[in-house]
């Protein structure tokens, strides 16, 4: 099996939904379910034969070649694209959505599936920027209220990252071919010699606001709680599940391999900016009276802490940085679709608007706890493991920036369990709508339980998935 | 074998006349079958194109000049005229005007002298000058069509001046180099003729005017073929002299055009007004490309970005404009809902809009890649930097239109124009540039192929 199958075929089936009207539903479950399956495959033929996989085609022009390739981190990164896309087409099912919504979200998938497949940089650029396609139609089409604002904020600011981001390959490309007279787009070969002086800075730091537009850094982060909250609850769970992963795997991918003498000169600052990012996103939830804003506001934390221990470059850190992105796609996956489900039935998702759901909406109430104890880190859930490794890996280069990572799990307990107790323990209060809410149906319940199960086992047993992340990630360590 | 007038190198120009003649003698029929001069006019500029595509480069001195830039732009003039060709009323007269305007374009291209060259230019204007002023709407038209030809006389004008001071410097008419004060003074005078014909800032104030006023299908050839051959102009100005001031402040030009292009479309109401800025700021690109290419010596592949951007915005463009003739909208506010209404279309809209915008994976993505490849290439890291700076404000306007027209609710009646049936024409114009808008992105080998056919690999 080719893994070019894993973006083309949902691209095929996008165009396929687009045209056949009614069957779009069920054309996109088939792409979906079938696309994880093949994302799979690669582990059940064994994980050391995974650079078997790779392809290349003939160089086309001054380089560019198509290239794919899939390694430790790469593959856990599709495994969560193909799981979340199925995941949020299960819990649309009975949503009433024209066949353009089923095709947007697969052709979001054919999109971040390429990101994470692609090995030369064009092509890398070419998945990257065309992801914001899809989203910018689901967040414009079936969002909420505010949705057209939200979508071309969305489109304007990761747009103008990433111009700034395709200048630096630019310089990259061709200061390389400067160097050794090799026109080549490939991101193993483009390694050395690379720039140096002013012009190796300027292209570094254009690939830090590039890939930190998407993660979000902080400066750079305004259009996320817009998008986030905005956006129908799938597009929030790609969004968050998914697209924030990129900005991560471009620095594991690009920008860290690329200048890892500048990363690490430039260590205090980029890990300051995480750091501020982990304090700040957590305020700014703590702030917050709507339950998607808030969600949306922890996302920027939690994506800090990533960077936090990727930042470190020892062992523990990248890889648990590496998991923390995997494990906040399915803790926030799970939120945001809970906040959707309470959004459906009380058409609210103020704290004040709920209160006394526990004895309403016990399943609901369980996956929600489950949920919002792995995002804060409870030990034997996911959540934990990432963030205690990241911050114990920079612990080990700075230890103030890791204090400040513990600052911000604390913080995350302070915003995360009075939002959970003013919604499922306190008494419902005034105008509250809790008499709307039901409990979770089947179907709910059972997409639900799908990513909660992933939660207790990478919390219990994350051996096998370290292991995994490590051989992709560890050659970054110093 | 050398003849004064060598017919082999005038060949597309031969058919272009001939569908001249045919078109002509067709208006005189009685009873002329429907489609007639439709079906002349496509298949004269198909044949044109497929000459010039045949051809060999080739010298014919004094007057004619065959090279492998001069012939991919006659085959870029006429795929760039097709669309109009196909979109515009069943009428001899303009047949035979854009016929002649396509043939200066030919003429231009196949320049071996300066006075080949002005021939040229002055006979793809003076029909495109008629072209405007027949508008539909016709008192604005009129008027508009006046001002295109009172700025182009003065292009002309200035091209004569520069044209006789540069012969006073090399005592010859040839395209041949040539150095000193005056040499220098008469390109930089031609030069700015071939940015007044390209519409760059600050000599683009006649332009929004003539493609407002214009029918949009004419609007659509007069941004394509017509701004193709400014460029092509422009490039036989700095071939001459890659090192001369003319060559070395076009980067600067490019720049100004395309931020002022870019800034100025962005409060536009009127769609085909808001579509002429857009072409400005793409005419900035243009420029910067030329002037990376001149920055290299004026030789390899730099020509291959500007020809790869050409025919990019020679789909998108004339798609847009089509799609305004198509749907018959005229301003923005007409536009909302449009999804709705005519879903299909507004896919087409939508393509055309973000290849237009430069999103990966469409045709206009690879284009400005291109461009700012060449420019980072010479170094010119400012201009690079304005260049992503022009995409983002353009790109900010054209996914407003988008979300008119697909995320805003429709404002009342759609406007009687808009609900005339589409002919087959129209939607296949439409098709055929939308298509390619959005997906030639993803074979970045096509600009590899065209790279080595104009270095002659």
């Amino acid at each position: 099996m080719s893994l070019s199958a894993l973006w083309l075929l949902p691209a095929a089936a996008a165009l396929l939904a687009a045209c056949c009207g009614r069957q779009a539903r069920a054309v996109a479950l088939g792409a979906a379910a079938a696309t994880l399956g093949m994302s799979l495959m690669p582990a059940w033929a064994g994980l050391d034969s995974l650079s078997r996989l790779s392809y290349a085609g003939p160089a086309w022009f001054y380089g560019i070649r198509y290239s794919v390739a899939v390694d430790g981190l790469s593959l856990p990164l599709l495994w969560l694209t193909a799981f979340l896309t199925l995941i949020v087409i299960l819990f649309s099912w009975r949503g009433r959505f024209s066949s353009g919504y089923w095709a947007a979200f697969l052709a979001l998938e054919a999109a971040l599936m390429g990101v994470f497949l692609m090995r030369d940089l064009f092509f890398f650029y070419l998945f990257w920027e065309a992801a914001l396609i899809p989203m910018f139609f689901i967040i414009g089409l079936w969002g909420s209220a505010n949705r057209r604002h939200a979508a071309v904020k969305f489109f304007l600011f990761t747009f103008a990252g990433s111009v700034l981001m395709l200048l630096g390959f630019l310089v990259i490309v061709t200061q390389h071919h400067l160097a050794t007279g090799v026109w080549t787009w490939d991101m193993e070969l483009l390694k050395s010699p690379r720039p140096g002086g002013a012009l190796g800075l300027a292209s570094f730091l254009a690939l830090v606001v590039g890939f930190g537009v998407k993660v979000p850094l902080v400066p750079l982060h305004t259009w996320l709680p817009d998008a986030h909250t905005e956006a129908p609850v799938g597009g929030s769970v790609m969004l968050a599940g998914v697209m924030l992963k990129m900005g991560v795997y471009g620095f594991l991918r690009v920008a860290i391999p690329f200048f890892p003498e500048l990363c690490w000169r430039l260590l205090p600052w980029l890990g300051g900016v995480a750091a501020v990012g982990v304090i700040y996103g957590a305020l700014c939830a703590m702030a917050q009276q709507d339950l998607k804003r808030l969600v949306a506001y922890s996302s920027v934390a939690h994506l800090g802490f990533c960077l936090l221990g990727i930042f470190s470059r020892t062992q523990e850190g990248l890889a648990g940085g590496s998991l923390q992105l995997l494990n906040h796609g399915l803790t926030t996956g799970a939120l945001f679709l809970l906040v959707g489900a309470l959004y459906e039935r009380g058409h609210k998702r103020g704290l004040s608007d709920f209160g006394g759901l526990a004895g309403r909406a016990p399943w609901l109430t369980f996956f929600f706890g489950v949920s919002i104890f792995a995002s804060i880190g409870l030990p034997g859930l996911n959540g934990f493991v990432g963030e205690f490794m990241s911050l114990a890996g920079m612990m080990v280069r700075l230890p103030v920036l890791a204090l400040a990572g513990v600052i911000g799990v604390t913080l995350a307990a302070a915003y995360a369990l009075p939002a959970f107790s003013a919604v499922f323990l306190a008494e419902p209060g005034e105008g509250s709508v809790s008499a709307m809410i039901s409990d979770l149906s089947a179907l709910e319940a059972l997409t639900l339980a799908a990513l909660v199960l992933p939660m207790l086992a990478i919390g219990l047993h994350p051996g096998p998935l370290l292991a995994l992340l490590r051989s992709g990630v560890g050659g970054l360590a110093l | 074998m050398s003849s004064f007038l060598p017919i082999e190198a005038l060949a597309p120009q031969l058919a272009l006349a001939a569908g001249v003649v045919a078109a002509l003698l067709a208006g005189m029929l009685k009873e002329r079958p429907r489609g007639l001069l439709r079906a002349v006019a496509v298949s004269a500029l198909l044949a044109a194109a497929l000459l010039a595509g045949a051809s060999l480069p080739s010298a014919h001195p004094p007057l004619l000049r065959l090279d492998r830039i001069g012939l991919c732009w006659q085959e870029l003039f006429c795929l760039g005229a097709l669309p109009l060709a196909v979109l515009m009323e069943e009428d001899e007269i303009p047949v035979a005007l854009l016929f002649g305007s396509v043939l200066g374009m030919g003429l231009l291209a196949a320049a071996g002298s300066f006075l080949t060259l002005f021939l040229g230019l002055e006979l793809m204007s003076l029909p495109a000058y008629l072209l405007v002023s027949r508008g539909r709407r016709e008192e604005e038209a009129r008027e508009a069509g006046l001002k295109y030809f009172f700025a182009g006389s003065t292009a002309g004008a200035l091209f004569l001046l520069g044209m006789t001071l540069y012969y006073a410097a090399s005592r010859s008419l040839a395209l041949a180099p040539a150095s000193g004060p005056l040499a220098q003074a008469g390109l930089a005078l031609m030069g700015a003729a071939a940015l007044f014909k390209i519409g760059a800032v600050p000599l683009h104030f006649w332009l929004p005017d003539a493609y407002e006023a214009a029918d949009p299908e004419v609007a659509g050839f007069l941004s394509t073929s017509m701004k193709a051959a400014g460029v092509l102009l422009l490039m036989r100005l700095a071939e001459l002299a890659p090192s001369s001031a003319l060559a070395r402040v076009l980067p600067a030009f490019g720049v100004m055009t395309m931020l002022a292009g870019a800034f100025l479309a962005l409060r536009q109401q009127r769609l085909q007004r808001l579509l002429a800025y857009s072409s400005i700021s793409h005419a900035g690109f243009m420029i910067l490309g030329v002037g990376a290419w001149a920055a290299q010596g004026a030789t390899g592949a730099g020509a291959a970005a500007v020809y790869y951007y050409l025919i990019a915005y020679l789909f998108m463009s004339n798609g847009a404009f089509a799609f305004l003739k198509t749907s018959g909208l005229s301003t923005r506010a007409q536009l909302r809902g449009y999804a709705q209404r005519e879903p299909r279309l507004a896919a087409l809209l939508a393509a055309l809009l973000l290849s237009l915008g430069g999103v990966p994976p469409t045709a206009g993505f690879l284009a400005k890649l291109l461009i700012l490849w060449e420019t980072v290439r010479c170094g010119l890291y400012g201009a690079a930097l304005a260049g992503a700076l022009a995409a983002l404000v353009s790109l900010g306007y054209y996914l407003a239109l988008i979300r008119d027209a697909y995320f805003e609710p429709a404002a009342g009646q759609p406007p009687p124009a808009a609900l005339r049936r589409h002919s087959s024409g129209e939607r296949l114009v439409l098709l055929a540039c939308a298509i390619p808008s959005a997906l030639l992105g993803f074979f970045p080998w096509l600009a590899g192929g065209l790279a080595g056919v104009l270095s002659g690999l």
